[in-house]
This record gives C-alpha cells, structure tokens and sequence, in this order.
C-alpha cells in the first residue's frame, strides 16, 4: 500500500472517529511513518483532560459584557450628541471660510495691477501711500545726482590746477595740451 | 431561570436579541467553558485566556442581531472566537512578541493533555489548531468544522490530515516513537 493513502485512510478514520480498516492497520504494523501518523491521531484524542476554570470566570464575563450593554445604552447625551454637533460646527465653520474665499476671489479683479488694490480695501489710500514713496525716491535721486556732479567738478578743478590748465583752456576737438603734448 | 435552562442555545439567543439579558447569561454559562479552554489551549496564557473569553462573549453579545437561528449557536460562537485568536496573534506578531510562552500546566497531566496541545500549538497554524481542537475537544464533526472555519469539507479533511501529519512527523523525530501493538489494538 502506498503511505501517503494509508496516511490519509488514517486520517479519515479518525475523523469519522471509527477504527481503520484491516489492510491500513496491516499496512501501519509495519511503516513506522504510518504508524506515527496513526498514533497522533490517538494521542490527540486521548489528551482531552477537562481544564482547570477560574473560579469567578463566569462574573468576570457577565461584567464585562454588561459593561458593553451600558456603553450601547448610553442616550444620544455628551458621548453620541458632542461628536454631533462638533461635526455641524465645523461643518460650518468650514462653510463660512469658503464663503469667505469666494467673495474676496469674486472682489479681487484678474489682472492684477499697482492700483487695484486701493479699489478693494475700502478706506485705505494706496494712491497717497504710492505719490509719497514716489516723491521720496525723486527727492533721493535728485540729491545723490547733484552730489555727484559736486564731486566730479571738485576733482576735475584738481585735476585742472595739477596739470595747470584751466576750464577755459578746453574746447571741443581741441587735442593738444598748451606744452603740446597730449 | 429555570425555564431557560430547558431551552435550546438558538432560542435562547432569539431570547438574548429581544432583550432578555437572563438568556444571553444562560448561554454564557453553557459555553464560557469551552471557549475559555479553547482560547487556554490556543495561546498557553490563562490571563489571555481569561481576556479572549471576555471578548469573545461581548463580540457575541455585540453580533446578535447578525446571528442566524438556524445555524448553531455554538459553531457561531466558536466561529467568533477563532477570529479573535486569530487577531490575538497578528496582534502578538506586531508587537514582536514572539518569545514561546511557557505551557502553564496545573492541574492538567504532562503529556496526556496539556503538552499535547501546547506542542501542536507551536507547531501548527491557527485554522489547523482550530480545525483540531474542534474535532477533538468540542467533538464537532467535518462538516461542522467546515461552517465554524467558512471552508469546504473537503479543505477542513485536508487541514485536519496535514495537521496530524505535521504533528506526527515532529512527535516521531522528538520522541522516537514506537507504536506497540497492544497499544494500536487497545485504542483502535
């Protein structure tokens, strides 16, 4: 006989829970792995010592489901009503920040240029602010420029007495120096 | 009390979803013992153990309404929890606790039972324990097997045969074994 059918002769014997037929056990007396199979099929059915309970196991599982009958029968007060109405408050509180977004997109003009947003933000003066800083950077420009031009007459006059030639010694197109040098 | 004590498990549990908390406690009574050594038997814990039984009452008493009285109450029960020790251990697994748990054994005798389970405990998956400690402790038979687990018969025979194939392959290398005819003739 093959092992693997005896094998599974056995096991179907035990799950039927009747005795083997008499060609598998002739089989098994001489197979030691039949035989192992055989045999934790007996030892599995013998070891069924009753267990040992804890004494209060019966409380301890009333309790407990009790316990969860309470949770479940708790009215719809703080536990089931607070999640509630937290979610209606942020629902709209969500609401009226998007309301909020639509109506400052829909007042903001696409296209955005230096004046627009004195047109939305009602009561402040861009106008004003921009003339000021305009003033402000003229009046900056216009002193830096007329220090330079401060500066480079100041040093051409130095430069001028060095060489010993005066303003009125130059003239356009004129390429000689009064030594007659360049 | 004493009328429900009469009453079968499935009309009790028609009982226990209509309310009826006595009923729901009478079924507690008849099963906390069997599931309470199934779930010992299954993690070698008794605090688990204790734990698992809790649990697997209040996730019955939770899924009453879910429950089909045609359908034994038991094999629902025992259906609940499998799925609990099976979350037991995936739980256990990602908490890396994977250290064997030492076989708490008094009361019971060495070999002739608790070692046995615990050692196929070790050796054998979940539904293949199950498969086993239902046929042999809580002597169901393939066909309800095959409901408690969700399977086919024909899956839980071949569950069943490889878990005694497993065990018995590991029990020969451990231990040796030589089967005495006496013995063959006195079990058989």
């Amino acid at each position: 006989m093959i092992c693997w059918w005896c094998r599974w002769q056995i096991s179907r014997a035990a799950d039927e829970r009747r005795p083997l037929a008499e060609p598998v056990r002739r089989h098994a007396d001489g197979c030691a792995g039949c035989a192992a199979h055989w045999k934790a099929a007996l030892v599995l059915r013998s070891a069924m010592a009753p267990l040992p309970c804890p004494p209060d196991l019966h409380g301890r599982i009333m309790r407990a489901v009790r316990g969860a009958q309470a949770v479940a029968q708790e009215p719809a007060g703080w536990r089931r009503g607070v999640p509630a109405s937290l979610w209606a408050a942020a629902a709209a509180a969500l609401l009226a920040v998007v309301a909020v977004g639509v109506w400052f997109h829909s007042r903001w003009p696409s296209g955005r240029s230096g004046a627009e947003p004195a047109a939305w933000v009602s009561g402040f003066r861009w106008g004003a602010v921009e003339e000021r800083a305009e003033r402000l950077v003229r009046a900056a420009l216009e002193a830096e420029r007329h220090g330079l031009r401060e500066d480079l007459l100041t040093t051409g006059r130095g430069l001028l007495a060095a060489l010993d030639i005066s303003f009125s010694d130059i003239r356009p197109g004129s390429a000689t120096s009064s030594n007659g040098a360049l | 009390m004493d009328a429900l004590v009469q009453r079968s498990d499935e009309e009790l549990a028609r009982r226990a979803v209509e309310g009826c908390g006595a009923a729901f406690e009478e079924l507690a009574n008849r099963h906390e013992r069997g599931v309470y050594g199934f779930f010992l038997r299954r993690t070698g814990h008794i605090q688990d153990a204790e734990d698992l039984s809790q649990r697997a009452f209040v996730a019955a008493w939770k899924a009453l309404g879910r429950y089909d009285p045609k359908r034994p109450f038991r094999h629902w029960l025992y259906a609940i929890a499998h799925r609990l020790s099976i979350d037991h251990y995936r739980a256990r697994r990602r908490e890396e606790d994977l250290v064997e748990a030492v076989p708490e054994r008094e009361g019971m005798e060495a070999w002739a039972s608790g070692e046995v389970w615990d050692a196929a405990r070790r050796r054998l998956d979940g539904a293949q324990w199950t498969a086993l400690w239902l046929m042999y402790a809580e002597g169901l038979s393939v066909r309800e097997i095959a409901g408690v687990l969700g399977r086919s018969t024909v899956g839980v025979k071949v569950l069943l045969h490889r878990a005694r194939r497993k065990l018995a392959r590991a029990w020969a290398a451990e231990y040796g074994w030589r089967l005495p005819q006496a013995e063959r003739e006195a079990v058989s």
